[in-house]
């Protein structure tokens, strides 16, 4: 348990570090030096030693609500394996939980948004809340996947003690599709370039951005921190996937579909040090892949995002018939 | 058993004899202030018998479910009322009614309460005690008692008298406000539809009697001496199901809820949609478990889930597309209607198919979420009703800004709200959970489920999302950011504006019986949402012994059950602990800034609340904004985006200013949701009624000889038809 809480913040420090990749990654593209790596640490530590200004029209609800959201993610982290090792918690069914907890950040984000009175704000709002319901349906077309191969309702499951079957029933193909399938959601939930672009300066268009206008100093920093560690979350959501599995099975050992997680802490497992590394370096390639989609595409229009994300769903379905026995 | 009809006759008491006296003391004028005075004492005396009598019958319920002193129900709580002839009626209480019993009072407590502030502190002749309020009382004290009688009653002729009795006292509290012309539209709806309910009962019943031949009405010789084959049974069922989902508001005839529950008055409107809709599904259960659960083929559970399904995403999309703060929480029952159905399909295809543990899992979310769904909608409603009777007004777009008048009501709102949309920590995802457990397992059954049950957890998910959207819709333009009208009701209130003296407990006091019972249904929603295995436990006990299913492992309910909402219990306690860490910090990285900035920046009197919020450099004052609403966002546009991609399952009716000669004149934009069913169907419908009536006219000639001559002809035809058959026979 010491090891995962170690690794863990560990991750969690090193996400600000991770979100940096992105822009140097374009800024390499575009033939740029960019910012340093460090960058976002600057960033926040400005934002951290500034004072905070609010809005007169404000309610306690926009003070609270970036707390209860950065600690909905960090609770949501602690249910996430990192790369073959068990999560820090883990329950029957913690799968619709994680889920619902990343809504209730999500819900209290909308409520600070109109709680400025700010038109602009609220059309951000109206976007979130639309385009993500999209990606619930994706994500839980998903996971309904996942438990028609493995029978179980949690993450660990599908990328801990039930990986050899996941990736023994579903072949490649099927697990690309998925993995495209949740980097859309991630390109969706992160507000990241098809989707949302972060660096536009039009209010009217932004949909993340513009519902934290009125944030400032130290709530500010929290957002931000917030945004990186969800884009590490889904970054390791996506890496756990493509983690390959047949490294781990010799070391560690594990009966196939074996209630493991029986309590909520879960048991140690050993997590080598060569495996770390490959899991990082998927990590890392999907953060440098955000960047290249980002710097080869422009942003649809919002007319375009719902397309762009039922896309996904397709691959999600394709995905299902292609794992389909019997 | 004594005790349920002890305290039925307290209720009705209580509620009969203030007519007695308003109507002998109501006569003479003279010496109007003490007669007033003593009114007051009267009807605070039988509001706290009203009171009690129903907190007695929420202890039988609550003796029944916890089987406290040891009771034990399936033995002695039976009870038969000779009446003559041979003609008795049966009554008894199961795990299952007093469940029911326990929702019924514990609602109907709450809203009693909430009624005293909210009848006797309005602005007209605000504490007099007139004829039409005693006569609403009365009527409540019907309701409740018939309502407790429904689930009690053991044979067709007790059922079928307190459904009518039901029925008929709900529709004349609905029709409180009578003087209004969408009051009595929306009564007059219901009425209707709940009396074709009512005459399908009595058809069904009447089958079932016809098949049984002998014996007397009560259920359980019925189903003893039945004969019926297993199709006709099915047959049957779906005939109760149609009459049932009739008063519960599943989709296609849920047309009288968002016409009906917005003219009640608040508290009336939540004990319908907290309570009396629900009745709906206790009949659906009764008659399942009557008409033998094993007979049943898989047909009828799907049937039933495919139905909740269509119904849950119409409810939930209306819910989301309304503007009309009433009507949402309308829908929001149609929708919650189709949850619960899509639990009870799924629990009766797992028991057709023999999966003992979905089946306790599905059942267990469907009694669960009846639960979570009466604390939750009657919060809602009783929280809407004080808005709505304070500003007058009842659409979102013209709200805005009211938590600095109503904060414990916002608080509670919001509160009510997440658990709509089902978060984590607050009740509404206890139930969820539930049934999503049992849709995920019941992907595995066969084929045909794995379609149902995929599409009724994608449902589940994109209706959490929908109703995010139209709850917090709801919440936020109704009670945050900046008003978009001045409400000239509030002007006595406007001193309160600022939000530090809003604290001040002079204004909580006014209204105490209208904060104390939302506040009473906020912290239950949070406390089951906390601790679930408080009620989860009887619930299961309840769903083992109702419905027969005490032979799964008691280590399944364990594993899949119980040990997840421990662990939901110690996430919460996670939740909370890094929550003051994060708090901390803010609080330590504040300080020390706060100080250095005063110091610098003492000249530019920089106050913390005394910024307007960024427009983008183009900032109105409050006050252009409350002229002209350019530039505010509306609780429509709030959810335009996501209705237009739905549009053909939403109906709206649009209105907007277009371009006259060369110039845009005055732009506008107007648009009405109208509902599907009641414009497509309904109205087709009435108008194929008046079309045949318009045809059989000429038989209507108005002169009494003619009405004569045609009784007599019928009696005659009715003779020789008899005469023929027998002669046939």
């Amino acid at each position: 348990m010491m090891r995962q809480l170690i690794l863990l913040l560990i991750f969690i420090i090193i996400s600000p570090l991770l979100y940096a990749i992105i822009s140097r990654t374009k800024a390499f593209l575009v033939g740029k030096k960019g910012i340093p790596f460090l960058f976002n640490y600057y960033t926040l530590i400005k934002l951290f030693r500034k004072n905070v200004i609010y809005s007169k029209t404000i309610t306690p609800i926009f003070k609270v609500a970036p707390i209860i959201n950065l600690s909905a993610i960090l609770l949501v982290l602690m249910f996430l394996p990192l790369g073959n090792l068990s999560p820090l918690l883990s329950f029957k069914g913690d799968v619709l939980f994680i889920f619902y907890l990343l809504t209730l950040g999500k819900i209290f984000m909308v409520l600070a948004g109109v709680d400025t009175g700010s038109s602009f704000e609220g059309m951000g709002c109206a976007r979130e809340v639309f385009f993500s319901a999209l990606g619930e349906i994706v994500l839980f077309l998903i996971f309904i996947m996942f438990y028609r191969l493995t029978n179980q309702l949690e993450l660990s499951s599908y990328f801990v003690e039930g990986k050899l079957i996941l990736h023994s029933k579903a072949t490649l193909i099927p697990i690309i599709f998925i993995s495209i399938a949740l980097f859309v959601i991630l390109l969706l939930e992160n507000a990241r370039v098809p989707v949302d672009d972060p660096l536009t300066h039009l209010e009217l268009t932004m949909i993340h951005e513009v519902m934290i206008l009125d944030y400032s100093g130290p709530d500010l920093g929290i957002i931000h921190l917030t945004s990186q560690l969800k884009m590490f979350f889904y970054a390791a959501l996506i890496s756990n996937l493509l983690m390959p599995v047949t490294s781990v099975m010799s070391i560690v050992p594990i009966i196939p579909v074996m209630p493991v997680t029986s309590g909520m802490f879960s048991v140690d497992v050993i997590l080598p040090f060569s495996q770390l590394i490959v899991f990082t370096a998927i990590l890392i390639s999907v953060y440098v892949i955000v960047g290249v989609v980002e710097s080869s595409m422009g942003r649809y229009q919002l007319k375009r995002v719902p397309k762009f994300v039922l896309s996904s769903l397709v691959l999600v379905v394709l995905a299902t018939i292609l794992t389909w026995r019997g | 058993m004594d005790l349920v009809f002890g305290s039925l006759v307290v209720i009705f008491l209580a509620g009969v004899i203030p007519i007695f006296i308003i109507v002998g003391v109501g006569e003479n004028k003279e010496n109007k202030e003490s007669k007033e005075s003593r009114k007051n004492l009267w009807l605070k005396i039988f509001m706290i018998l009203l009171g009690v009598g129903i907190f007695s019958e929420m202890l039988v319920g609550l003796i029944g479910i916890f089987n406290l002193f040891s009771f034990n129900l399936n033995s002695n709580l039976k009870v038969t009322f000779i009446l003559f002839n041979g003609i008795s009626m049966h009554f008894r209480i199961d795990t299952l009614s007093s469940y029911f019993i326990l929702i019924i009072s514990f609602v109907s407590l709450i809203s009693l309460i909430y009624s005293y502030d909210y009848f006797f502190k309005q602005e007209e002749n605000s504490t007099s005690l007139n004829l039409s309020r005693t006569l609403n009382y009365f009527f409540f004290s019907v309701l409740v008692g018939s309502m407790i009688l429904v689930v009690c009653s053991d044979d067709i002729l007790s059922f079928i008298f307190s459904w009518e009795l039901m029925g008929i006292s709900s529709f004349l509290l609905i029709i409180y406000h009578h003087q209004k012309e969408e009051t009595r539209h929306g009564g007059l709806y219901y009425f209707i539809f709940s009396h074709i309910g009512v005459t399908l009962l009595i058809f069904g019943f009447a089958t079932l009697y016809s098949y049984a031949g002998a014996g007397d009405f009560s259920f359980n010789s019925l189903i003893s001496n039945c004969k019926l084959s297993n199709a006709m049974k099915e047959c049957l069922f779906i005939l109760f199901f149609v009459a049932f989902s009739l008063k519960g508001g599943v989709f296609p005839l849920h047309v009288w809820l968002p016409l009906a529950h917005p003219v009640a008055p608040a508290h009336i409107s939540a004990i319908l949609s907290g309570v009396m809709i629900k009745m709906g599904f206790y009949g659906i259960f009764r008659m399942y478990l009557l008409l033998g659960p094993e007979s049943f083929s898989s047909k009828v559970g799907s049937l039933i889930l495919f139905i909740g399904i269509v119904s849950a995403l119409m409810g939930g999309l209306y819910t989301m597309a309304q503007n009309n703060l009433k009507k949402m929480l309308a829908y929001c029952s149609v929708e919650n209607a189709g949850i619960i159905l899509i639990a009870m399909g799924m629990g009766m295809l797992a028991i057709s198919l023999g999966n003992k543990l979905v089946a306790a899992l599905s059942f267990a979310g469907a009694l669960i979420h009846i639960l979570n769904h009466a604390l939750f909608k009657s919060l809602l409603f009783l929280s809407v009703g004080e808005i709505v009777q304070k500003t007058h007004n009842d659409s979102i777009d013209k709200m805005g800004g009211l938590i600095k008048y109503f904060p414990y009501t916002g608080v509670c709102f919001l509160i009510g709200a997440l658990a709509v949309i089902g978060v984590p920590f607050l009740n509404g995802f206890i139930g969820e959970f539930l049934i999503y457990n049992s849709l995920f397992r019941g992907i595995s059954f066969n084929n045909f489920s794995f379609i149902i049950s995929v599409l009724s957890i994608l449902i589940l998910a994109f209706l959490g999302m929908t109703s995010f959207m139209g709850f917090i819709k709801a919440f936020s333009f109704t009670f945050l950011g900046e008003s978009r009208v001045t409400f000239s009701s509030l002007s006595s209130l406007s001193s309160l504006s600022s939000l530090s003296s809003l604290s001040s407990l002079s204004f909580f006091k006014n209204d105490r019986y209208m904060h104390y019972p939302i506040m009473i249904l906020a912290l239950l929603c949070l406390l089951i949402g906390i601790c679930p295995l408080l009620i989860l436990k009887t619930i299961f006990a309840i769903v083992d012994k109702s419905f027969k299913l005490q032979s799964i492992a008691s280590g399944d309910y364990y594993t899949y059950v119980f040990l997840p909402f421990r662990y939901l219990s110690l996430a919460l306690g996670i939740f909370i602990v890094i929550m003051m860490i994060i708090l901390f910090i803010r609080h330590k990285l504040l300080k020390n800034k706060s100080s250095n900035h005063f110091d610098n920046h003492v000249d530019n009197h920089v106050d913390d609340h005394n910024v307007p919020t960024w427009d983008c450099g183009y900032e109105m004052t409050i006050k252009e904004k409350k002229d002209n609403f350019q530039a505010c966002y509306s609780g429509n546009s709030f959810s335009f985006s996501m209705v237009d991609f739905l549009r053909p399952l939403i109906l709206l009716r649009e209105n907007y200013g277009l371009i006259k000669e060369f110039f845009v004149s005055n732009t506008r934009y107007q648009v009405e949701i109208r509902d599907l069913v009641e414009v497509k169907i309904i109205s087709k419908f009435l108008k194929w009624i008046s079309y045949l009536k318009s045809a059989g006219q000429w038989i209507e000639k108005g002169s009494t000889q003619m009405h004569i001559f045609y009784i007599a002809i019928s009696l005659f035809l009715t003779v020789v038809g008899f005469f023929i058959w027998g002669i046939h026979k």
